[in-house]
């Protein structure tokens, strides 16, 4: 193994090591933030595929979080199915309702897709309060039961964490897998330039209604985890301003960067949900943080972080050089 | 109830327009969607409310002194955050503009967390029109708008000073080599679109509630307007703002008043799928 080789390793190891090892020693507050982390982590993975590889920015993405939520939810309630088919179908109704989206929408890019996606989320929002028959309204669905492991209910922070990272971790490795693959090219290609990926033989449509389903369904899933975990539903946890936060998170993680937007999600997520007790004045430094970001930072932390293995290898390999001079 | 309807309808599309126009200024000149703009408005009304509350004024001396400070906060606004982001990319400038609105509005809830209700400034004597009673507010409201507009037309096709904002919405380049202040200019348009924002706010005030969360919604609105009617184009977004005030109280008179605002969502989508460039904006061609 090479030195950068093992720096990399290690840095990994630590990662990992810190994320197993946190909810053992912190206390439940932070243990219960880093759920949320966890869950917004899948769907804003979602998002990076869909923005960063596929170029298709889209301000919509809580829509399908909570489509997955209500499905999965409204299942439980309802039927009594279990979380775990629940959680499936959340994810085979976001991906129908992505394919939904994402074949019309086809037609529009940039602006206007952003436009066009807040207006999807105003409808699903409006629906999600308006008709009570379905979804309760503004009432809210309640007491959606945690999932079971057997016969061990996961309903403790701790174990939900756990369980959260694990579908973290499946989605993580399915987002790499992904960008790895064929598809993952031809998605680059088509946010390099759409006109340049046809032109070698890309199937653009196809593969944006793609990049738009695989978004739909990271974002079911993440919502399906959501209902489940809090237990309490409401519209208002899918509103517009959650489509932008997820949008917020992966634009600051680079949207290229995988590593960039899982920092991304849990500094901003930690840090507000951590001040959430001190409400405007959060909002207010939550605002200038996003303007001052974008301004100083456009293309996000993504390539700061990716160089930081790099930067321990050199600082290592500058220490070995100097040894090796001296004597 | 149609003409009732009619009439509260174009009331509230001259508000979007007005909105709705800002989107189109700074689009024009920058090819950027400004989502500062409905908590503009939002702050508008509430420097409105801060000027009509302690100082007692008529109608018009209202609107003046809105239009002067509408025009300052702009600068302000433009020396804070704008000016950093004339040459950023679509989602830089939209993230940084959402920031902004963000800023707005909690800034405002923090100073004033009640709704307050305006003094009645425009009149409130109600006027009946073929069974229509409408309250003198909505006409300030239709003429102010109107009134801006012309003048808008003016400053644009007339003065040295708007054409040179049109001649840097065409190219901004070429704009800069015939001598034209192009860093003044784009000041200039963000000024603007504040000012008309403002001026709405005010205007709107005395009709509702101020909130510090009614931004949000307007300012959606009034971009479906800038879209629906062209977003590049001036005339447009008035006929958009028109047509969706009229559709959106159409439809909460005779459907149901909880879909009003999908109503106005599903026009833009559909707008947005079959003529994205609006009802009387222009097709730009993609460069390859």
């Amino acid at each position: 193994m090479s030195v950068s080789q093992m720096t990399k390793t290690s840095y990994y190891a630590l990662v990992l090591g810190i994320i197993l090892l946190f909810p053992i020693l912190a206390p439940n507050y932070l243990i219960h933030i880093g759920v949320y982390v966890a869950i917004n982590s899948i769907a804003v993975l979602g998002l990076g595929i869909l923005g960063g590889f596929a170029g298709q920015t889209s301000l919509g993405q809580a829509a399908f979080y909570g489509i997955g939520a209500y499905t999965s939810a409204l299942l439980a309630i309802n039927y009594n199915v279990p979380f775990w088919i629940g959680l499936v179908a959340a994810a085979v109704v976001a991906g129908v309702a992505g394919l939904l989206v994402g074949v019309p929408t086809l037609r529009v890019s940039g602006l206007y897709l952003v436009m066009t996606t807040i207006g999807i989320n105003e409808i699903v929002w409006l629906f999600m309060m308006n008709s009570t028959t379905v979804t309760h309204g503004s009432q809210g669905v309640l007491q959606i039961p945690p999932p079971m492991l057997g016969s061990i209910t996961v309903s403790s922070g701790r174990s939900y964490y756990y369980l959260a990272i694990v579908f973290l971790a499946m989605f993580l490795v399915l987002t790499l897998r992904i960008m790895r693959s064929r598809l993952g090219w031809y998605f680059r290609a088509l946010s390099d330039s759409e006109i340049a990926a046809s032109m070698v033989g890309v199937d653009t449509v196809r593969s944006k209604v793609i990049a738009f389903v695989i978004s739909a369904v990271w974002a079911g899933v993440a919502g399906a985890l959501y209902a489940h975990y809090v237990g309490y539903i409401h519209p208002d946890n899918f509103k517009l301003d959650v489509s932008v936060m997820f949008l917020t998170m992966a634009v600051f993680g680079g949207q290229r960067s995988v590593a960039g937007m899982l920092l991304a999600t849990l500094v901003l997520t930690g840090s507000t949900e951590y001040l959430r007790n001190i409400g405007e004045y959060r909002m207010v430094a939550y605002g200038l943080f996003l303007l001052w970001g974008m301004i100083y930072m456009p293309n996000g932390i993504g390539p700061y972080l990716d160089r930081i293995p790099q930067l321990i290898g050199n600082w290592f390999r500058a220490k070995s050089s100097k040894g090796v001079e001296s004597a | 109830m149609l003409p009732q309807l009619l009439a509260q309808g174009i009331a509230t599309g001259a508000v979007y327009a007005l909105v709705g126009l800002g989107f189109t200024l700074v689009f024009r000149t920058l090819n950027q969607v400004i989502f500062s703009q409905g908590h503009v408005f939002m702050a508008g009304s509430f420097l409105g409310y801060a000027i009509v509350s302690r100082l007692h004024l008529g109608p018009i001396a209202a609107i003046l002194l809105i239009t002067a400070a509408g025009f300052l906060f702009g600068v302000v606004l433009d020396r804070l955050a704008f000016r950093k982001l004339y040459d950023a990319d679509h989602m830089t400038f939209v993230i940084a503009t959402i920031g902004v609105g963000i800023v707005l509005q909690n800034g405002i809830r923090i100073v004033y967390p009640e709704p307050v209700k305006f003094p009645p400034v425009f009149g409130t004597e109600l006027y009946n029109f073929g069974g229509a009673r409408i309250a003198e507010p909505y006409f300030w409201v239709v003429g102010v708008a109107l009134l801006l507009v012309i003048a808008l037309h003016l400053f644009f096709t007339y003065t040295r000073q708007g054409r040179a904002l049109r001649a840097v919405a065409a190219d901004r380049v070429v704009a800069s080599t015939m001598g034209i202040n192009v860093n003044l200019s784009i000041r200039m348009t963000f000024a603007i679109s504040v000012t008309v924002a403002a001026i709405g706010g005010l205007l709107i005030g005395p009709l509702y509630y101020a909130s510090f969360d009614m931004g949000e919604m307007v300012g959606l609105k009034a971009f479906s307007a800038a879209i629906i009617g062209g977003i590049n184009s001036v005339p447009g977004t008035i006929l958009g703002g028109v047509i969706l005030g009229v559709l959106e109280n159409l439809s909460a008179g005779y459907i149901s008043s909880d879909y009003k605002d999908a109503v106005a969502f599903a026009i833009l989508i559909a707008m947005l799928l079959v003529r994205p460039h609006g009802l009387l904006g222009r097709v730009r061609p993609t460069k390859v």
